[in-house]
């Protein structure tokens, strides 16, 4: 294969790197047209409900976890949700019910965490030998799916004759336990 | 006192895990458990509660103690111990493992001293003493002068 022929052989290719580079330009082009359409970075909802009541259930179509609000609004730009007065109820077949609720609150994107703020109170009806138990903060995690309750805020715990005074909470549903994680005073009143 | 037993009980400690399946309390902490003039200090005190109310607590720590008024008299009574145990409904409270009373200057030291807040009477064995420690009751009693308050006999050895 003499140089001319090795030249020859190479020749076809030319065309195809020409029709490469001019592909490639033509997508920069495009490129910038999107970016500069979404600009507007305003924080509006783009769905809003009111007064809903949603139920979650569990494979065996058993329901687990009921949420409700006066008011539901998304926002696309963090794909967040706030809600306005939010209550959540999590159900569990071997133990009470837990209700949270509170002033505000706000879901992430995927919906596994709900944040809760201002009065929040958590109730526990009694159940066997536990009896009933009302605890108040200004700010709850909430995360259903593992049966999962915290904050690191100041809490009060009420229960038949006990009130508990502490800061930061972590309450597993699960496995009934409850640990209150610094400054823990606690009133005992005997019957 | 015998007042104490309405009084409420306040608890003061770190952290605490409450159980709720098994109504059992785990203060840590620089634990201090106080009910009317009595008061429990121990790095950790146990409290199984049921729907009555307060049931037994046990407080641990590298020594423990208790401490509460007389009935009647301005002297306390005061206890050591590396586990002390206090059930409400029989009013006693157990000292165990280097377990010390102090009465005023009347001294009880054993492995284990039982003390009845109701009656006032303690008394100190060493049944369960670890192996190979003497497993003998030490007593001090200070006879009161004759002008001061009759001295009761304060221990009874076992």
């Amino acid at each position: 294969m003499t140089a001319v022929s090795k030249y020859r052989y190479w020749l076809p290719l030319l065309p195809l790197l020409a029709l490469l580079a001019g592909v490639y330009w033509l997508d920069k082009q495009v490129q910038q047209e999107i970016a500069v359409a979404a600009g507007n970075q305003r924080h509006d909802p783009d769905g809003i409900m009111d007064n809903f009541h949603a139920t979650k259930m569990d494979l065996q179509g058993v329901p687990r976890f009921l949420l409700s609000a006066t008011q539901m609004r998304h926002y696309p730009d963090h794909d967040t949700t706030e809600l306005d007065f939010p209550r959540v109820t999590m159900l569990s077949s071997e133990r009470p019910p837990l209700y949270v609720n509170g002033n505000r609150g706000n879901v992430s994107s995927r919906g596994d965490e709900v944040l809760f703020h201002e009065n929040v109170v958590v109730r526990r009806d009694a159940g066997g030998d536990q009896s009933a138990m009302t605890l108040k903060t200004e700010y709850l995690r909430v995360l259903p799916n593992q049966d999962w309750v915290n904050t690191d805020r100041p809490v009060t715990m009420f229960n038949l004759n006990t009130t508990v005074h502490a800061i930061g909470l972590e309450m597993d549903n699960k496995a009934r336990t409850m640990k209150l994680l610094s400054q823990v005073r606690s009133e005992h009143h005997v019957k | 006192e015998r007042a104490d037993r309405d009084k409420p009980i306040d608890i003061d400690a770190d952290q605490v895990i409450v159980d709720d399946a098994k109504q059992i309390s785990t203060f840590t902490g620089h634990v201090i458990l106080t009910q009317g003039t009595m008061v429990f200090r121990g790095d950790k005190i146990v409290v199984v509660q049921d729907k009555a109310g307060f049931q037994r607590g046990t407080a641990y720590g590298h020594t423990a103690s208790f401490r509460q008024k007389r009935e009647g008299l301005d002297e306390y009574v005061e206890g050591f111990g590396e586990r002390i145990e206090y059930d409400t409904r029989a009013d006693t409270v157990d000292f165990y493992i280097q377990a010390r009373v102090k009465r005023a200057q009347d001294e009880v030291r054993g492995e284990h001293v039982t003390y009845n807040s109701k009656t006032e009477i303690f008394q100190a064995d060493s049944k369960n003493a670890a192996a190979g420690t003497p497993g003998r009751v030490h007593a001090v009693l200070f006879p009161k002068s004759k002008e001061g308050a009759e001295a009761k006999p304060a221990a009874e050895r076992k």
